[in-house]
């Protein structure tokens, strides 16, 4: 979501001022955190990737041109960037995938625990969807965007983006375990 | 038996189960359970520490990259008025506290000082600038506090010098690419690293002194692995470091090197930069001369050192005959004594 104040934001962060970066880092930190954090292994990861962006972020802001999309979207670009990137640099050495899991907020040991190991199992689960899939997934279902705000963000046409989520959404039901289920959709029979 | 949805319906339907419009019933298609079971996932957040930090190597950044139509090196920033007051303040002070470090000629005159400072180091006006815009409040004064552990017995660390030169560099002004905000935040990771400095205060050896005199005071240790180098910003347990841009050790330490940072602290128009003033590589030998050249024993033997340098861990694992040329024998900075066959291990 674009606020109104945000192009007087962009354009004061463009010309160095820092209350307006510390202004875009506030707002979008979190958001871009969500973003990565599913498609990492680690807290460390979605950590260092994050500020990957935002530091990319300052250094392409002098030439950052407003064309029609959303800031967020600039930033959603520079994320996936930056994932493919962290992705091509992890497959040179082994990982090891540290099931942190992810933090929340003020949960209860035990559901703490439980959110923990839903949140490992969907990230291992996204993990062997295509980047165009993941990116999808998380921004409708992690951001609640709706479609045609995703097709903004990632510069796809809202059918595409409906055709991709339903693909996606198949493999991850699959790896999830419901490949019975999903049978039939794997068959190709529906789409 | 449920019908399955192609993308159009799957869509509409899971807009309608999103926005609430439609009940959640049980579902048995499992593309509209995974998208529920995704909806459901936790929401992860930045943990406060971890924003904190983000945060400040964003703005430290901000301040070394030109603006948008702007040239680095300009003496101010898109026009803000109160910048350029406050620019002219903290260069004003740096010159007046560095200038006993002989780098600035014309410290005595306020705004020629900061003319000569930005002459000295006129890449640092922009950074310093962006510093001081960011958080300049008045000074609270949380740095200097915090950076005061309990004086000890001194036993000098010997290695200091004889393996590194002394990286106080009064000139640099870019040192507030730190731009923590004063707040007690700041003040508690600061002290955490001086808690976990392996080492009380302990004031520069005697080699050290000379430098110790025109270099910033040693109020703070810090020894650990270098987790992240950005030009001269060297990032050990979450402490930013600054060193001299032109600091021949920068060309060297790697990260993952264990560094033994001497550093003094200085206050920048409220913002505290920690500067280092004694570097040590203690896993690793090197050695810098006074000419700003530097040798890293590599491990092997194939990298043999100056004259000039002493490398005893190097000379006794690879000219077991040859004697040593000075130094200590003991010097935890080298890293080896003699006798001793090991290679060397990064980290």
């Amino acid at each position: 979501m674009t606020s109104p104040d945000m192009p007087q934001v962009v354009r004061r962060a463009q010309q160095g001022d820092t209350d307006a970066i510390a202004n875009l880092y506030e707002r979008y930190a979190n958001v871009i955190y969500r973003y990565v954090s599913y498609r990492v292994s680690t807290t460390a990861d979605a950590e260092d990737l994050t500020a990957e962006v935002f530091l990319k972020m300052v250094e392409g802001l002098p030439g950052y041109r407003e064309q029609g999309t959303p800031f967020e979207a600039w930033l959603y670009r520079i994320a996936s960037a930056r994932i493919i990137d962290f992705r091509r640099r992890a497959q040179r050495r082994p990982l090891t995938i540290l099931t942190d899991g992810l933090e929340d907020s003020k949960p209860l040991p035990e559901e703490q625990l439980q959110q923990r190991q839903e949140v490992d199992t969907l990230r291992r689960a996204i993990s062997v969807l295509s980047d165009e899939q993941q990116a999808i997934l998380v921004l409708r279902f992690i951001e609640r965007k709706s479609h045609q705000q995703v097709a903004d963000l990632i510069g796809k046409s809202v059918s595409a983006v409906k055709s991709i989520q339903h693909r996606a959404l198949i493999q991850l039901a699959a790896q999830l375990g419901s490949e019975e289920k999903v049978r039939h959709y794997l068959r190709g029979s529906h789409d | 038996m449920t019908d399955y949805f192609d993308p159009n319906s799957l869509a509409d339907e899971l807009d309608r189960l999103l926005d609430g419009v439609s009940s959640p019933a049980p579902f048995d298609d499992p593309l509209i359970e995974t998208a529920l079971r995704l909806s459901h996932a936790p929401h992860p957040t930045l943990k406060p520490e971890a924003f904190a930090r983000i945060q400040a190597q964003v703005l430290s950044a901000a301040g070394s990259v030109p603006p948008a139509g702007g040239s680095a090196g300009s003496a101010g920033l898109g026009g803000v008025s109160t910048g350029f007051i406050v620019l002219a303040v903290v260069l004003t002070m740096v010159a007046i506290a560095l200038g006993a470090y002989g780098v600035l000629s014309g410290a005595d005159d306020g705004p020629d000082a900061t003319a000569s400072t930005v002459t000295a180091a006129p890449e640092a006006s922009p950074s310093v600038n962006a510093l001081v815009n960011g958080e300049a409040t008045t000074a609270e004064a949380t740095g200097p506090a915090s950076f005061t552990p309990q004086p000890e017995t001194v036993n000098a660390t010997p290695p200091a010098t004889e393996t590194s030169q002394p990286t106080a560099r009064a000139t640099d002004t870019r040192a507030p690419t730190l731009t923590r905000p004063p707040d007690p935040d700041t003040a508690t990771r600061t002290t955490t690293a001086a808690r976990t400095a392996t080492a009380g205060f302990t004031p520069t050896a005697d080699s050290t002194a000379e430098a110790a005199e025109d270099a910033l005071p040693v109020t703070l240790i810090i020894e650990g692995p270098v987790a992240a180098i950005t030009d001269n910003i060297m990032t050990i347990y979450n402490i930013p470091v600054v060193f001299a841009p032109d600091d021949p050790l920068l060309s060297v330490i790697v990260i993952g090197d264990i560094v033994r940072i001497e550093a003094g602290t200085v206050d920048q128009g409220g913002v505290v930069v920690i500067e280092a003033v004694n570097v040590t590589v203690v896993n690793i030998d090197v050695v810098v001369s006074e000419g700003g050249q530097v040798w890293r024993d590599n491990g092997s033997c194939s990298n043999p050192p100056p004259d000039w340098a002493p490398a005893v861990g190097w000379r006794a694992r690879c000219q077991p005959q040859q004697p040593q040329p000075g130094g200590p024998p003991d010097n935890p900075g080298r890293g080896r004594g003699p006798g001793d066959d090991d290679d060397d291990d990064d980290g």
